[in-house]
């Protein structure tokens, strides 16, 4: 994982698609069991969750460049993936013939933000915890090089 | 292990010897440290005069504008060398890339903490913060992970 580069975007990739693919299937039982309690789903219903997660997970390259990105940044990039993400879920069912109502919009969008805030709560996590061992390794490598 | 201490008259001739019966990462450790002891390089200080500075005095290497800067804990020295040899010829004494412009010292980091989408913040030992970047952020944490006790 700490080997190579492409390790780093590789784990993060990863990380995003198992945290959206769990949160769409959690969204999806919830809101459904809100808004269409009768509702029955096809098998295929099962794909939706990870081919979503690994398409809405891809958008994570507007995140990566070449330079040292600045907070500003990267804050707009985040914007603009989020973005991207909304223009994706809302793109796919309108092309395969799905018409949102208002509410299902403001409902589509709450539950992409919270999924989308969830995966950079969830790195951000990881990264502490590497980051805590890190400071573990750190510290023991200059003891011993002290003594 | 033992160790003995023999005075010499000639400061030319000093010098570590290592007995040992195989060269393990502790060793090399030893060896690391022996050597960036006496290692040093000069640079041209804030006052426009050549200075030798040791290089385990030195926090950081950081390239602006095609020059290269040793920063000390409160010093900014310009150098002659560029920021790639730097990164290779002060490998095995704990200097490692942080980002395409700094070359830091592992022996002068007090810490790292997480920063936004996969990059870290480092804070040094004199209260500077560096940003360590998404591309080499696995070699800064490789380079500390992978030391063996």
């Amino acid at each position: 994982m700490f080997h190579n580069n492409n390790g780093g975007f590789l784990s993060r990739y990863l990380i995003a698609f198992c945290v959206i693919t769990t949160g769409l299937c959690i969204a999806e039982g919830i809101l459904g069991s809100l808004l269409l309690p009768d509702g029955r789903l096809p098998y295929s219903a099962y794909f939706v969750p990870p081919v979503f997660g690994a398409l809405t997970s891809l958008t994570g390259l507007v995140m990566e460049s070449r330079k040292v990105l600045s907070v500003r940044q990267i804050a707009f990039r985040l914007f603009l993936q989020w973005l991207l993400i909304l223009g994706l879920v809302f793109g796919v069912n309108l092309v395969i013939g799905y018409r949102y109502t208002p509410l299902m919009v403001g409902i589509v969008t709450v539950e992409v933000t919270v999924i989308f805030l969830f995966v950079y709560l969830v790195m951000w996590l990881n990264e502490r915890r590497i980051a805590n061992a890190f400071n573990r390794e750190l510290a023991a490598l200059q003891s011993r090089q002290d003594n | 292990m033992k160790v003995s201490i023999r005075n010499i008259d000639a400061l030319s001739e000093e010098q570590v010897v290592i007995e040992c019966v195989r060269v393990t990462p502790e060793i090399e450790e030893i060896r690391a440290f022996a050597q960036s002891k006496g290692q040093g390089l000069s640079g041209v200080s804030g006052s426009g005069q050549m200075e030798r500075i040791a290089l385990e005095d030195v926090y950081y290497f950081e390239a602006v504008d095609e020059k290269c800067f040793a920063c000390t804990e409160k010093q900014v020295y310009e150098i002659r060398q560029r920021l790639y040899e730097i990164e290779k010829a002060y490998e095995d004494y704990y200097f490692v890339r942080c980002s395409k412009s700094v070359v830091l010292n592992l022996m002068k980091l007090g810490s790292i903490s997480p920063a936004l989408a996969g990059r870290y913040t480092a804070h040094m030992q004199n209260g500077e913060k560096l940003v360590i970047s998404r591309k080499y952020a696995p070699v800064v944490i490789g380079r500390v992970m992978n030391q063996e006790g």
